[in-house]
């Protein structure tokens, strides 16, 4: 996100501290199999759940699954397994 | 899965809906209570959901937090049978009841199962089980296997290795009869051959040792036929040989059968007595009147096992069948005594001449005042022989 915001100059120390362990960890993590599951661990809340859409707060950006009977087949604290026929995925920062 | 399920009926499960403006909302303060969602399904307005009994408490506040009202849609799991039957105590009571019968059930032998027996009867085996407390209705407890093992092991004498495993309510007894191993010369211990029956010798097939007959000699009981004392003819040495081989020779061998011309014996007179008993572990229960005959009778036993699914249980049926014996006098004549004598002749070469080459048989009948005496007369070739060992004093 820093890179996009143009806050990170392109210097090579900057990069590295962007892509470090401990930055990564805060990231959220996607996992898909295909167009049908995806697993997303660092969920902080659902702001939508619908059949068609479902919005997910993953702190610093909400990720949107568009798609066709979409349902929420495991749910806990920090992760959510959505299965479904997704056709879009959108991240807004 | 399986279990997950039956985990979730033990805890008991609530379907509900939430309807309102943020169902979101709910999931988010829901997940944040630690209070499990189980298949959330998400539509305009409306989330139907399932969770736990224990759960679904702490969800009304969730609810009203959010803003959302909850409908419970259907209950299920063990808390509601419960709570369904709380008022039918007597439904607690046998179910109660029913887990400590079949707790103190289990606790006894209901079968005694017994493998391996070939030669040593199966009613013997059982009863030096019984003898030592190994039976039907035996408490398990009380049952020492191993000391058990090793007393019906001595008790029966010819059984090499038992088990008695006590599995579930059944006894499995699985045993290996031992095998007596015949005496074998030692090849390097010398010996010589001797007779063993008189007869005239036919044929002589020896493969070690000195012959000492020929064929036409005629040889009694204990003769040398083959000595196991050589002597080398350019030493003129003596030395040992383990003698070997086979000395066939015409035997003549007589049997007698006496059949009395009046005799008395136990004959059935047709008449049946039976006596029925349902049995629970010992305790029998007649299921008839009838009186235990008088006089001489032959009594058979039948006993059939209920079994459910393979398992043997502890109910049995035993029939007694007493069939009434009357002491007859018999006269027989000649004729029936020779067809008796012809059967008993029949038996003879199967069971003890099988091994024989009968060259002849005649056989007279004759007759005294008291009874007819069959004479057999067999000529058979057989192998005379047999290992008599050198002892050789120092």
């Amino acid at each position: 996100m820093s890179v996009k915001n143009g806050k990170n100059d392109g210097s090579q120390g900057k990069r590295q501290s962007f892509f470090s362990p401990a930055s990564l960890a805060i990231l959220p993590f996607l996992e898909m199999k295909s167009n049908r599951e995806v697993t997303v661990e660092g969920c902080k809340g659902i702001l939508e759940y619908d059949k068609e859409i479902i919005r997910i707060n993953t702190g610093g950006m909400v990720i949107s699954f568009k798609g066709r009977g979409l349902n929420i087949k495991c749910l806990t604290i920090s992760s959510v397994v959505i299965e479904g026929f997704i056709t879009a995925v959108e991240f807004v920062c | 899965m399986v279990v997950m399920n039956i985990l979730r009926w033990l805890r008991g499960t609530v379907d509900f809906t939430a309807t309102g403006k943020f169902p979101e909302r709910f999931i988010n303060l829901a997940l944040r209570e630690d209070i499990a969602l189980i298949n959330p399904i998400g539509e305009k307005g409306k989330l139907s959901s399932t969770t736990f009994v224990s759960d679904y408490r702490d969800l009304r506040q969730v609810a009203r937090k959010s803003g959302v009202k909850l409908h419970i849609q259907k209950k299920h799991g063990l808390p509601f049978v419960i709570h369904k039957n709380k008022n039918r105590s007597g439904l607690l009571a046998g179910a109660v009841l029913f887990i400590v019968i079949v707790q103190i059930l289990s606790m006894f032998i209901w079968s005694v199962e017994i493998v391996g027996q070939d030669t040593v009867s199966t009613t013997r085996i059982r009863q030096s089980l019984e003898s030592n407390g190994v039976r039907v209705g035996a408490y398990k407890g009380s049952i020492n296997v191993q000391e058990t093992e090793r007393k019906i092991t001595l008790d029966l004498g010819q059984v090499g290795w038992m088990s008695i495993n006590l599995i579930g309510t059944d006894a499995y007894v699985e045993l290996s009869e031992s095998v007596k191993v015949p005496e074998i010369l030692p090849l390097d211990k010398p010996c010589n051959l001797k007779a063993v029956k008189g007869g005239q010798i036919v044929k002589l097939e020896v493969a070690n040792g000195d012959k000492k007959v020929k064929i036409g000699d005629g040889v009694a009981k204990g003769q040398l036929l083959v000595s196991g004392i050589m002597s080398d003819a350019d030493s003129k040495m003596a030395y040992f040989v383990h003698s070997s081989g086979k000395v066939l020779a015409a035997v003549h061998e007589e049997k007698q059968i006496a059949v009395n011309k009046v005799k008395q014996c136990n004959l059935p007179t047709g008449a049946m007595i039976q006596q029925s008993q349902l049995r629970l572990f010992n305790f029998g229960v007649p299921l008839g009147l009838a009186a235990v005959p008088q006089g001489t009778y032959n009594r058979q036993i039948w006993m059939e096992s209920m079994v459910i699914n393979g398992n043997t249980l502890p109910i049995d049926v035993v029939t007694h069948k007493n069939y009434a014996y009357e002491m007859q006098t018999i006269s027989c004549d000649s004729q029936t005594a020779e067809k008796i004598c012809h059967t008993r002749t029949a038996l003879t070469d199967v069971f003890y001449m099988w091994d024989k080459n009968i060259i002849s048989e005649t056989a007279v009948l004759q007759e005294n005042d008291k009874s007819y005496i069959y004479n057999v007369v067999y000529s058979t070739i057989e192998n005379i022989a047999v290992k008599a060992p050198i002892e050789l004093l120092d």
